[in-house]
C-alpha cells in the first residue's frame, strides 16, 4: 500500500516538474515583457517624466493622476471609449449570434460563408479602414443612400458628429468575423436532442432560438461580452488610420478614445509620466468591468 | 534512471527553446557560417576594415532619395575612417513621431536630414548637438536660413535649401472661368474662388495642417512668436478668414474628399488654388504632367508672409562622434548635393549663388525669388507638437462642426491659454 503511495506520490510531482518546465519560458517572458514594464509604469506615473529630457524628471506623487483627472480631454475620450464600447459590443454580439446561427444550418457553400465572414479579422486593420474610408467619402454610393435617412452627404470621418459612428461601424465589420467563430463552436455544444424533441413539441425556430440555443449558449455569450468588451475599450488602429497626417483623435478629439489619448500625452506630447497615470487608469477601468462581468458570470454559473 | 533521463533532455529542449527565442528576439546579426576558408578570409577583412566606422543618416520623403545617395558618395574619401548608410523614414509623421523616441532609446541615426518646423523641440531638449560653425562657410548660404538653424547663438544645422512658400494657382481653370488678373490680395482670393467653385470642385483648398495656418497668419501680419503672440487680432483674422471660406463654401481640405494632402487635391483638379511650396514641381511633374499652373506669393492680406521652409542636416544626441559627425553634416550639404534637390526635388538649393541660379532657370517658380526676402521662421513655440495639435484640433473644431459659432479669435485664445 505504502509502496503504491510512494509511486503516485512520484508521478504527480514529476507531472508536476513537466508542466513547470514548460510553464517556465512563457512565465519568464511574461515576467520580462508584462510585469516589469507594467510595475515601471506604476512606478513613472509618480514622476514627472519625459524620456527626451531625462535629467528634468523629478517626483510629483499623485500629480499625474489629480492632472488627467483635471483634463477636459479625458473625459472626451472616455466618453467615446464608451460610447463605443457600449454601441459595438452589443452590435457585434448580436449580428456574430444570428450569423453564427445561420452558418451552422446546413446550407450550401456554408464553409465559404464561414471564411468570408472570418476574412476581416485577419485582415490589417490600418487597410480595412483605409477602405471603409473611400467608402464614407462625401458623394459616395454610402453616403448618398444614408442621405436618404436625413444624414447629411459628407464625408463621415471629417464630420464631428458622424466620425465616431465611423469608427464604430469599421470596429464592429472587422469584429463580428471572430465571435462568429466563437459561437460556432458554442453551438456545436448544444445536444442536437433538444432541438429534435422541441420541434415534436411543435416549437418554432424562433422559440427554439429563445428558449434552447440562448440559455444554453449563456456561457459563451458571457465570454464574447467579456472580451468584447475589454478589446473595444483599447481601439487604437482605427483611430490612427482615420487621423492619418492630421493629430490623433481627428476632427478635433471627435474620435479620440483612452488609448489615442494615452499614445498622444505619451509619445506625441513626450510626457511619460502622465501617460503612465492614463495607463494606469485605462488598466483600472477595464479591471472594473471585467470584476463587474466575471460577476455576473459566477452567479449565472 | 529512465524517467531521470526524460527529464534532464526535457531540461535541455525547453531551455534550447528558450535560448532560441531569446536569439531570435535580439536585434544583432551577426554573420552567418561558412567554410573555415570563409571565415580566416572574413577575418582578415574584418581587420582590415576595423577601423572605419559606420555613420547614419536619418530622413524621409523619398523625393529626396537620389539627394542623399549623392550625400554619402565618396564619404570614406573625404572623412577617412567614415561609412554612410541612409534611414529612411515612410513618412514626415513616422519621422517627427519616431525619431525622439528612437533618440531616447540610443538606436537613432547619427545624422538627421530635418526641417525646421519642429526642430525647436528637439534643440531645446537637447537631442540635437550644435556644430562647429568653422566647418562651413556660412557665408555662402542664404542668412535667412542659416539663421532659422541658429538658436542661442549656436548653429544647430547646416541647411541644404532655403524654400519660400507659394501659392498655386490651376491657369486652365482659371482662365476657363474668364477671370484675368491674377490675385494680389486674400480678398481677391476669396472673390475668384467664388467664381471658381462648381459643384465637386472648390476654389481653395486648405489643408488643416500648421504650416498653412502660419501662411495665412503670417500674411494677415501675425505670427506664433515661439508661443508669445498666438493670441493676435492678425492671427485671429488670418484664421477667421479660413474658416469663413470653408464655411460659405468656397474651400476643400484634402481628407474631405479622402486624400492624404493638398498637392494631391490640386493635382486631381478639385480645387483651383492652394498654398504649398516648390515641392509642387516635383509632385505636378508626376501626378499632372500636362496640367497648367502658375506659382506666385501667396497674396497679401494685411502685409505679405512667407515661412521660410529650410532643410538641413543636424547632428543627434545620438552621434558617435559628434565632431566627427558635424564634419559629415557639412560634407552632406556640398554644392552638387544641393544640385541633386535643385533638380530632383525642386528644392531651392540654401547655396545663395546656386538659388540666385535656381530662379533664374525655372520660370515656373522664378516669381517666388523676392519671397525670400520677406520669408520669416515658423516660430512655434518649443513645445511644438503640442501646438500644433491644439491649433488643429481647434481649427478642425470650427469647420467639422456643422453650425459651430467658433471663431478665429477662439481659437488663437484656447490655444494660447497652453503656452501661458
Amino acid at each position: 500500500m505504502g509502496q503504491i503511495v510512494k509511486t503516485l506520490t512520484r508521478n504527480r510531482r514529476s507531472e508536476e516538474i513537466t508542466a513547470y518546465l514548460f510553464l517556465l519560458p512563457v512565465a519568464v517572458l511574461w515576467f520580462i515583457w508584462f510585469l516589469i514594464p507594467t510595475a515601471y509604469s506604476m512606478f513613472i506615473s509618480l514622476y514627472k517624466y519625459s524620456f527626451v529630457a531625462v535629467s528634468q524628471n523629478h517626483f510629483v506623487g499623485l500629480g499625474n493622476y489629480i492632472r488627467v483627472l483635471k483634463d477636459p480631454d479625458f473625459y472626451k475620450a472616455l466618453k467615446n471609449t464608451l460610447f463605443l464600447t457600449f454601441v459595438a459590443v452589443p452590435a457585434q454580439s448580436l449580428i456574430a449570434f444570428l450569423l453564427a446561427i445561420a452558418l451552422n444550418l446546413r446550407i450550401k457553400f456554408r464553409d465559404v460563408f464561414r471564411t468570408i465572414y472570418y476574412v476581416p479579422y485577419v485582415v490589417s486593420t490600418i487597410a480595412v479602414t483605409t477602405v471603409f474610408m473611400y467608402l464614407f467619402v462625401k458623394g459616395s454610393p454610402l453616403t448618398r443612400l444614408f442621405s436618404l435617412f436625413g444624414l447629411d452627404n459628407v464625408t463621415w470621418y471629417v464630420d464631428f458628429k458622424l466620425a465616431l459612428p465611423f469608427i464604430t461601424i469599421v470596429y464592429v465589420w472587422q469584429q463580428i468575423g471572430f465571435y462568429i467563430v466563437i459561437f460556432l463552436s458554442g453551438l456545436q455544444t448544444v445536444p442536437r436532442e433538444l432541438y429534435e424533441s422541441s420541434e415534436v413539441d411543435g416549437a418554432s425556430p424562433f422559440q427554439r432560438t429563445i428558449y434552447i440555443t440562448v440559455p444554453m449558449l449563456k456561457p459563451v455569450i458571457f465570454m464574447v461580452l467579456v472580451y468584447g468588451m475589454i478589446h473595444a475599450l483599447q481601439v487604437f488602429d482605427q483611430v490612427a488610420a482615420v487621423a492619418q497626417n492630421q493629430p490623433l483623435g481627428s476632427p478635433a478629439g471627435a474620435t479620440s478614445t483612452l488609448v489615442s489619448f494615452f499614445y498622444v500625452q505619451s509619445f506625441k506630447n513626450w510626457e511619460m509620466g502622465y501617460g503612465s497615470a492614463i495607463a494606469v487608469i485605462i488598466f483600472a477601468i477595464i479591471f472594473i468591468f471585467t470584476m463587474i462581468q466575471k460577476k455576473f458570470i459566477g452567479n449565472e454559473e | 534512471m529512465k524517467n531521470y533521463f526524460k527529464k534532464l533532455c526535457l531540461v535541455f529542449a525547453v531551455c534550447f527553446v528558450f535560448v532560441t527565442l531569446l536569439a531570435g528576439c535580439s536585434g544583432t546579426k551577426e554573420p552567418t557560417g561558412g567554410s573555415e576558408k570563409d571565415d580566416a578570409s572574413d577575418t582578415q577583412k574584418e581587420t582590415e576594415q576595423v577601423e572605419e566606422v559606420v555613420y547614419k543618416l536619418g530622413y524621409f520623403s523619398n523625393q529626396y532619395d537620389s539627394t542623399y545617395q549623392k550625400a554619402i558618395e565618396n564619404i570614406e574619401k573625404a572623412i577617412p575612417g567614415v561609412k554612410m548608410e541612409l534611414v529612411f523614414y515612410p513618412t514626415d509623421k513616422d519621422y517627427w513621431d519616431n525619431l525622439p523616441a528612437h533618440i531616447a532609446a540610443g538606436t537613432a541615426p547619427d545624422l538627421a536630414a530635418m526641417t525646421n518646423e519642429k526642430h525647436m523641440d528637439f534643440i531645446s531638449n537637447g537631442l540635437i548637438l550644435p556644430i562647429d560653425e568653422s566647418l562651413v562657410d556660412l557665408s555662402a548660404l542664404y542668412p535667412k536660413a542659416v539663421d532659422a538653424w541658429k538658436y542661442d547663438g549656436k548653429l544647430y544645422g547646416i541647411p541644404l535649401t532655403a524654400q519660400p512658400e507659394a501659392f498655386i494657382i490651376n491657369m486652365d481653370m482659371w482662365e476657363e472661368a474668364g477671370l484675368t488678373d491674377l490675385p494680389e490680395t486674400l480678398e481677391d482670393v476669396k472673390e475668384a474662388a467664388r467664381v471658381l467653385t462648381k459643384g465637386d470642385v472648390k476654389g481653395l483648398c486648405i489643408n488643416n495642417h500648421e504650416f498653412h495656418l502660419t501662411q495665412y497668419a503670417l500674411a494677415f501680419g501675425g505670427g506664433w512668436g515661439y508661443g508669445e503672440t498666438i493670441d493676435t487680432p492678425e492671427n485671429a483674422r488670418a484664421i477667421q478668414f479660413l474658416i469663413d471660406m470653408y464655411r460659405e463654401g468656397l474651400a476643400v481640405t484634402p481628407k474631405e474628399v479622402g486624400l492624404g494632402w493638398d498637392g494631391e487635391v490640386f493635382a486631381k483638379g478639385l480645387c483651383a488654388m492652394t498654398t504649398g511650396g516648390t515641392w509642387y514641381v516635383a509632385t505636378l511633374a508626376e501626378m499632372a504632367p500636362d496640367m497648367n499652373y502658375k506659382m506666385i506669393p501667396l497674396p497679401k492680406g494685411d502685409t505679405y508672409g512667407s515661412t521660410l521652409h529650410s532643410l538641413a542636416i543636424v547632428v543627434l544626441k545620438t552621434a558617435k562622434d559628434p565632431d566627427v559627425a558635424s564634419k559629415i553634416a557639412a560634407y552632406l550639404v556640398r554644392d552638387e548635393v544641393q544640385e541633386v534637390a535643385m533638380n530632383d526635388a525642386g528644392a531651392p538649393p540654401s547655396s545663395i549663388a546656386m538659388s540666385n541660379a535656381y530662379f533664374e532657370n525655372n520660370p515656373i517658380v522664378k516669381d517666388l525669388k523676392p519671397v525670400l526676402d520677406y520669408a520669416q521662421p515658423f516660430a512655434y513655440p518649443k513645445e511644438g507638437q503640442k501646438f500644433t495639435e491644439a491649433l488643429i484640433k481647434e481649427f478642425d473644431e470650427a469647420i467639422y462642426t456643422k453650425d459651430s459659432t467658433k471663431t478665429g479669435a477662439d481659437i488663437v485664445r484656447n490655444v494660447q491659454e497652453l503656452f501661458k
